[in-house]
């Protein structure tokens, strides 16, 4: 019957694919070229620079609301366009080695065959040092990528300028050093010593020590705000001593990774980890997470190596090394350093941001190492071609073409910074500091409507808290022209609100009035009536 | 009252207000025609008796055009005469008032005489410069002093009252010197400007005018004192109304329009001698005999004339205050203005910014578009050509509109009549599809299947059947019929799921188990496994009938399922009594041993049968990887001995591991063909392959061990084969692994492979006993329990009940769960994580964050969207280009240095 029919042909249109894909919006009309153009244009600028979809304009009422939102839109549209469009102001553009033929592979080029290609300058940068009395070196370049910090394990610690070979300081400290690591500029470091964690200043002077970050309690996570001293938080993670540490730079959420193959999301607000992934079967070496804080890539005692998306938190691809990675890198440019055993592997294109399918890759892009080395620490110098490597024979730096962000952006970082220009921005970071509460796994939580109900709000109250004394909140600021009393008086006086606190107000204040006027009387009478009328009034 | 004492002035004087006047009253005249209550008055005016003493009335009303507007006017005229005409105006104001009933005794005295002047000439109030038309106008309006003046009213009583008097104290007669009243009222209107002083001044004009107007005066106060209570709230007409023996509620707003005037004959005034009069006669009847009636209207009062003024010039000012209205809306709209405006700026040439005309053929302007125009019209592409053709069509088509004119008609017709049928075979379409009765479908069938059976049989007897499109076609056919159209995606299967109908609907339900029934019958199909039989209609008989013994077996194995499953149902508390259990035991006993008996007969004849042919094959979708070989079960079977036999310490950790993925996800059922034994990895095993695989094992373990079908064996045997398969497994791995390693696709380190996989399968080893997967489940599983929905037992003990030693067990379980809270959580479907493996995301509110959030939606913002986009602007240099960022901040009004001219005036 015709009923039947019907039914079925939706069916079998259901199962059957024929490979033919089918075009949600089909180009129906004809569009000019630049209109064309002009969208493609407005699309790339959307997906580079956009700040999330627009709302629906003409579903709003409100016709004030509406033309304000119109506005609003054409804002965000022309912050994105001009955006793009600035990208021509970009003078410097980064470039990758590129094999010429299906032969040739990049992983092939050794160092000296790019030393011979590049320019004198370039070819500096490319140096080893040859430490290797104090051990493995762990290492850190300053945010601008101008100085080095070199720490040896037992106990040499330095900064140096490393494009100028000139030393900073240098420090013998005669006891383990764990790890070191700059401060927010050039100006102080902290290093991890064998009991406490210290921090020095640029000239190698010990200026705090700092006794809560002590040796023997593994498994705590510590939050100490450098700028004001307080240790914010102290969470224990109850999974015993991490193995791995690597903040996200998006949303400066901790990640760590733990003995037992999992890896915790933290944010010093909360007791618990915000998430737990699940990357590895064992212990995970080390981690590392790109700057826009999309992906993640973790290293594990399972010679594996895991490419996580961190906003879906799905497992991207998983691949094999040959020995467990000790450290990992991520470079402004997406490359992905992993120093594993005495080897250095980089890989190109582990994650793409733009493709919907991420592919796994076949092969690195570059290889270092294999020289008895035993790599302790890779990380990518900010804005160079540079590859730093800690291992137990000193330091080494190495070209990596294309690894580092051509284009640095002075209001965040500026590498060629003089000293007036450091300590500007050094207030200005002081001022628009975030507050640790602020870190959350989205930073655009702030401003946005708190979704509970009234009702859960109630019952979340706290039904325990003392109710607030108005007097002794009035008088616990008591002095001076802006005593609580005065500026209460001063903002509320005007207002027609009575309530129980303005009562309470207006009695003190009445109170504090007959006491100056007795003491007046008193002073007067103390003076005598001859000179009562030189005694002071208040 | 100023203007109503203008009797100073001449009659002329009041020609050139009246040619206002008279305009005015046109206008009036088309507001009149609008208004269909004053057209119906006026209709219903005509029907008024002609008494003389009405035509006498009338004669004033009738005055100026005869229109709502003299009707405006003669109030204003009463007014003005209010010395004469006191009576009437005091009917119109006093109607509704008490004192009125004093009137006729107060009207006798004579003692107002002596203020008449000075109060009349001093009060003109605002409600009577309010004439009742205006009042229709201003409805909406409150003057101010309106109020005022009406609480003064009681006071302006006794003048009036001395009004009347007046009249009745000069009502000498109705004399020799009477004249028109048009004119006598014409010409105290013309004395509406003239100064109250100059009343006195004017003698004998004043006088005369009283004389004239006393008849009606005297008159009407002789009857006022009558009928004061009678008197209708209304105005003047009403009054005069009242005269003309018409006893209508509705003609206070008669207006008669055109009525004859009252000659001097109706008045018996023939012989008039005095010059005067004559001379004002003469123009009269010069008047008269013009075609075109030459007077003028009267004006209006000041105050009215004032007000109507005003009302000009407002809206007046009003139209032009509003073309600024788009420049000041434009303005405040700005984002930024720039001081001076860019507007005033003059040196700039305003280039022409209107669209190009296209080419007409009145104005080429110039020389170029007049040669193009030439040659546009030489190539027959010009405006001119188009309009010919045009025209030519037209002839066409009404040639064929002549020619077929009625042929049109039926055409149309026809087509109306087409798409009716259409419409009503569509309906019917409808409700046949509609009409979901079984026996209905099933009539219809048989139906067409007999036609069908008929057109074959008819085809057979031609010998033109049997071709392989035919062939398919019926199986097509066959396909499409079993399949039905309730299947899961149909609509009726959404909407009955929609509305919840196989809650109530007896009908529904059993369409929904039909549904499903068939859905389970497809996949078996699909899957090469025969269709279950039981339960089945008679509609799908059809296809079932191949079914061979093998089928009956299975089928009645499930029956036997079935029947031994139902044991355990929920029991009656008669059942739970002793005797009856031990009756029920009995029985069951018997039917336990019956059903071995009929199994044990069925097994025997299953191993003959399969004995005899490999396989009952079942035709289905083909299966890829394992194949389900009798072989490989047997060598399993034999593992399984084994692994019962001894365990090894290594087969016993294997089989922890195995066992829980197997319970895990009924992927790792695929874990029983040896090859597919990558634990850690994804399973090769697809959904495809499952059953086939999970099929035999079941099969022999109906024969072995009787009716339990457990899970856990399945582990078991994996186990068992995973032990002892593991060099076998090797290989597998490896291809897997070559893919994974990018290191290894140099040649190089070809070398090193070997090495490399031993290490792999070390590295396996070593964290195999980890087992950090399961760990993670249970701790995943944990959360989930933990976040979710919670039931809160609050009972007390000892609140409502006994507590202590003593209590039965039976008692305090009684009192356990009273007092249950349930507590809302995270559903596990709702969880954030859920679905996804390896990941835990914590449900917790964070409640340091809170306070960054908003609490509620800030005004203006319709939904949470809009509000958050609307916060998501970027601000700060740091995230914007310069451009931007100076656009942003840029402040709204920028003023330069110097003069700033006013913004230019609006030119449209």
């Amino acid at each position: 019957m015709e009923v039947e029919t019907k039914a079925v042909d939706k069916s079998s249109k259901g199962d059957y694919d024929n490979g033919a894909r089918v075009v949600k919006r089909a180009r129906t009309e004809l569009v000019p070229k630049e209109e064309r153009e002009r969208r493609r244009r407005l699309k790339e600028a959307q997906r580079d620079y956009g700040r999330g979809s627009r709302v629906n304009v003409k579903a709003v009422k409100d016709k004030k609301l509406r033309s304000n939102l119109k506005s609003l839109e054409h804002k965000y549209k022309e912050a994105t366009v001009k955006a793009k469009d600035a990208e021509i102001l970009l003078e410097n553009t980064s470039g990758f080695l590129e094999p010429e033929n299906e032969l040739e592979r990049t992983y092939r080029v050794r160092q000296e065959d790019i030393l011979d290609e590049v320019s004198i300058e370039s070819a500096k940068k490319r140096f080893e040092l040859k430490l290797d009395q104090l051990g493995p070196y762990v290492f850190e370049y300053s945010r601008t990528g101008r100085e080095l910090l070199l720490a040896g394990r037992r106990g040499h610690v330095a900064t140096m300028d490393w494009r100028e070979g000139k030393l900073g300081c240098e420090l013998q400290l005669g006891e383990t050093v764990r790890d070191a690591r700059w401060l927010h500029n050039n100006q102080f470091f902290a290093v991890a010593q064998k009991k406490h964690v210290y921090i020095y200043d640029r000239q190698g002077v010990e200026v705090h020590c700092l006794r809560k970050h002590q040796e023997g309690m593994s498994g705590f996570l510590k939050y100490q705000d450098v700028s004001t001293g307080q240790l914010v938080t102290e969470i224990p993670t109850k999974l015993g001593a991490p193995v791995s540490l690597t903040q996200n730079p998006y949303n400066a959420v901790l990640h760590v990774g733990h003995q037992n193959g999992t890896v915790t999301l933290w944010s010093p607000n909360s007791p618990e980890p915000l998430v737990k992934l699940l990357a590895h079967k064992g212990p995970v070496r080390s981690l590392a997470v790109d700057r826009e804080g999309r992906y993640m890539v973790s290293g594990g005692q399972d010679c594996k190596m895991a490419v996580w998306d961190i906003r879906m938190f799905k497992e991207v691809n998983n691949y094999f090394t040959r020995q467990p990675a000790s450290s990992i890198a991520i470079s402004d440019r997406g490359l992905t350093a992993v120093g594993w055993g005495t080897k250095t592997t980089i890989w190109k294109g582990l994650y793409s941001k733009h493709a919907a399918e991420q592919e796994k890759i076949q092969s690195p892009y570059m290889t270092w190492g294999g020289e008895g080395k035993r790599i302790e620490r890779v990380r990518w110098c900010p804005f160079e071609d540079i590859l730093g490597l800690g291992h137990d024979e000193g330091f080494s730096s190495i070209i990596v073409p294309g690894a580092g962000e051509p284009n640095f952006d002075a209001l965040e970082v500026n590498p060629f910074e003089t000293a007036k220009q450091r300590q500007e921005t050094e207030v200005k970071s002081l001022l628009n500091k975030l507050q640790p509460e602020m870190i959350a796994l989205d930073p655009n939580f702030i401003g946005n409507l708190d979704l509970r109900s009234e009702q859960q709000r109630q019952a979340e109250k706290d039904l325990d808290a003392k109710p607030v004394d108005i007097e002794t909140e009035i008088r616990n600021r008591a002095r001076g022209k802006n005593s609580a009393l005065r500026r209460y008086l001063r903002k509320q006086r005007g207002k027609n609100i009575i309530d129980e606190k303005r009562l309470k107000v207006e009695e003190l204040w009445k109170e504090q009035l007959q006491q100056r006027e007795n003491k007046q009387k008193e002073k007067e009478v103390e003076l005598g009536p001859a000179l009562s009328r030189f005694a002071r009034k208040e | 009252m100023p203007g109503r004492q203008a009797h100073g002035r001449p009659v002329g004087g009041g020609a050139s207000t009246n040619s206002k006047g008279k305009k005015r009253s046109k206008s009036k005249a088309s507001k009149k025609a609008l208004n269909a209550f004053a057209i119906a008055s006026e209709e219903y005016a005509d029907r008024q008796k002609r008494t003389p003493r009405n035509r006498e009335l009338d004669v004033p009303l009738s005055g100026g055009g005869g229109s709502k507007h003299a009707r405006d006017d003669d109030d204003d005229n009463d007014e003005d005469e209010d010395e004469d005409e006191g009576p009437p105006r005091k009917v119109r104001r006093g109607a509704d008032r008490h004192e009125d009933v004093e009137y006729g005794s107060d009207s006798s005295g004579n003692e107002w005489r002596v203020g008449v002047d000075e109060d009349d000439d001093s009060e003109i109030e605002s409600d009577d410069a309010f004439g009742e038309s205006d009042e229709e106008r201003f409805e909406d309006y409150t003057f101010r002093g309106s109020q005022k003046k009406h609480k003064k009213e009681n006071d302006d009583e006794d003048d009036q009252d001395s009004d009347e008097d007046i009249g009745d104290a000069d009502g000498a007669s109705l004399g020799s010197d009477a004249i028109d009243l048009a004119a006598a009222l014409d010409m105290s209107m013309s004395e509406d400007d003239g100064e109250p002083e100059a009343d006195e001044e004017s003698g004998s004009d004043e006088e005369e005018s009283g004389d004239d107007n006393e008849a009606s005066g005297d008159e009407s106060s002789d009857v006022e004192g009558d009928d004061d209570d009678e008197v209708s709230d209304s105005g003047i007409n009403a009054w005069v109304s009242k005269f003309s023996g018409v006893k209508d509620t509705d003609d206070q707003d008669v207006v008669p329009t055109k009525k004859p005037k009252i000659g001097l004959k109706d008045l018996g005034l023939l012989g008039i001698k005095d010059p005067q009069l004559k001379k004002s006669l003469k123009l009269m009847t010069k008047e008269e005999k013009s075609s075109k009636p030459q007077k003028l209207d009267v004006p209006l009062a000041r105050r009215q004339q004032a007000k109507l003024d005003r009302t000009v010039a407002y809206e007046k000012t009003k139209e032009s205050l509003d073309r600024w209205s788009e420049t000041v809306k434009h303005n405040r709209r700005a984002d930024h203005l720039v001081f001076p405006l860019p507007q005033t700026e003059t040196g700039l040439a305003r280039h022409n910014n209107t669209e190009i005309q296209p080419l007409n053929r009145k104005a080429p302007g110039t020389e170029l578009e007049r040669t193009i125009l030439a040659i546009m019209e030489e190539s027959g592409l010009g405006p001119s050509t188009k309009k010919e053709s045009n025209k030519a069509e037209e002839l066409d088509s009404a040639d064929a509109d002549g020619l077929s004119g009625n042929n049109l008609k039926a055409l149309w017709q026809e087509k109306r009549r087409e798409r009716e049928l259409k419409s009503r075979e569509d309906a019917r379409a409808k409700r046949i599809k509609k009409i979901k009765s079984k026996a209905y479908h099933r009539v219809h069938r048989k139906q067409r299947e007999r036609d069908e059976m008929k057109e074959h049989e008819a085809m057979v007897a031609a010998g033109e059947v049997d071709s392989e499109d035919e062939r398919e076609a019926q199986d097509r056919q066959r396909a499409i019929e079993r399949m039905g159209a309730r299947h899961r995606e149909s609509k009726w299967a959404k909407t009955s799921n929609k509305n919840g109908r196989a809650a109530w609907d007896d009908d529904v339900r059993t369409g929904i188990a039909d549904m499903a029934r068939r859905d389970e019958e497809l996949r078996r199909r699909i899957e090469g496994r025969p269709a279950k039989t039981n339960g089945e209609s008679d509609d799908d008989s059809d296809y079932s009938g191949g079914s061979d013994d093998v089928d009956e077996r299975k089928r009645l194995l499930q029956q036997l399922d079935n029947v031994s499953d139902d044991d355990d149902a929920p029991k009656s508390k008669l059942m739970n009594m002793q005797f009856m259990k031990k009756a029920e035991a009995a029985k069951k006993k018997a039917n336990d041993e019956l059903i071995a008996e009929i199994r044990r007969d069925l097994a025997s004849d299953d191993e003959a049968a399969a004995d005899s042919d490999d396989e009952p094959a079942d035709i289905g979708r083909r299966t890829f990887g394992q194949p389900p070989g009798s072989k490989l079960e047997k060598s399993s079977e034999q593992l399984i001995k084994a692994g019962k036999k001894g365990k090894t310490e290594t087969a016993d950790l294997q089989a922890a591991r195995e066992n829980f993925a197997a319970t895990k996800s009924n992927r790792s059922q695929g874990l029983s063909a040896p090859v597919s034994q990558d634990v850690s990895a994804d399973s090769i095993a697809g959904a495809w392959s499952q059953p086939t695989v999970a099929g035999p094992p079941r099969k022999q373990r109906g024969k072995k061990l009787g009716s339990g079908a457990e899970v856990l064996e399945i582990g078991i045997d994996s186990v068992a084969i995973a032990t002892s398969t593991i060099p076998a497994k090797k290989p597998k791995s490896n291809k897997k692994q070559v893919v994974a390693n990018g290191d290894d696709s140099s040649d190089e380190e070809t070398s090193h492979l070997p090495i490399q996989f031993r290490e792999q399968d070390l590295i396996e080893k070593a964290f195999g006993g980890l087992d950090v997967v399961a760990e993670f489940e249970q701790e995943k599983a944990a959360i989930e329990e933990e976040d979710d929905d919670k039931v809160i037992d609050n009972t007390l003990p000892g609140w409502g009940s006994w507590v202590g030693d003593g209590v039965s067990n039976r008692e305090k379980k009684r009192h356990q769960g009273r007092f249950l809270t349930k507590q809302e959580g995270v559903k596990k479907k709702d969880r954030k994580d859920a679905g996804m493996q390896n990941v835990i995301v914590n449900e917790k509110r964070i409640k340091k964050n809170d306070k960054f959030m908003a609490s509620q939606l800030p005004h203006p913002y319709e939904s949470k969207l809009q509000y958050e986009r609307a916060l998501r602007l970027p601000v700060g240099p740091e995230w914007m280009t310069k451009e931007t960022f100076q656009e942003a901040t840029k402040p709204r009004i920028l003023m330069k240095q110097g003069i700033i001219a006013p913004i230019m005036k609006p030119t449209h």
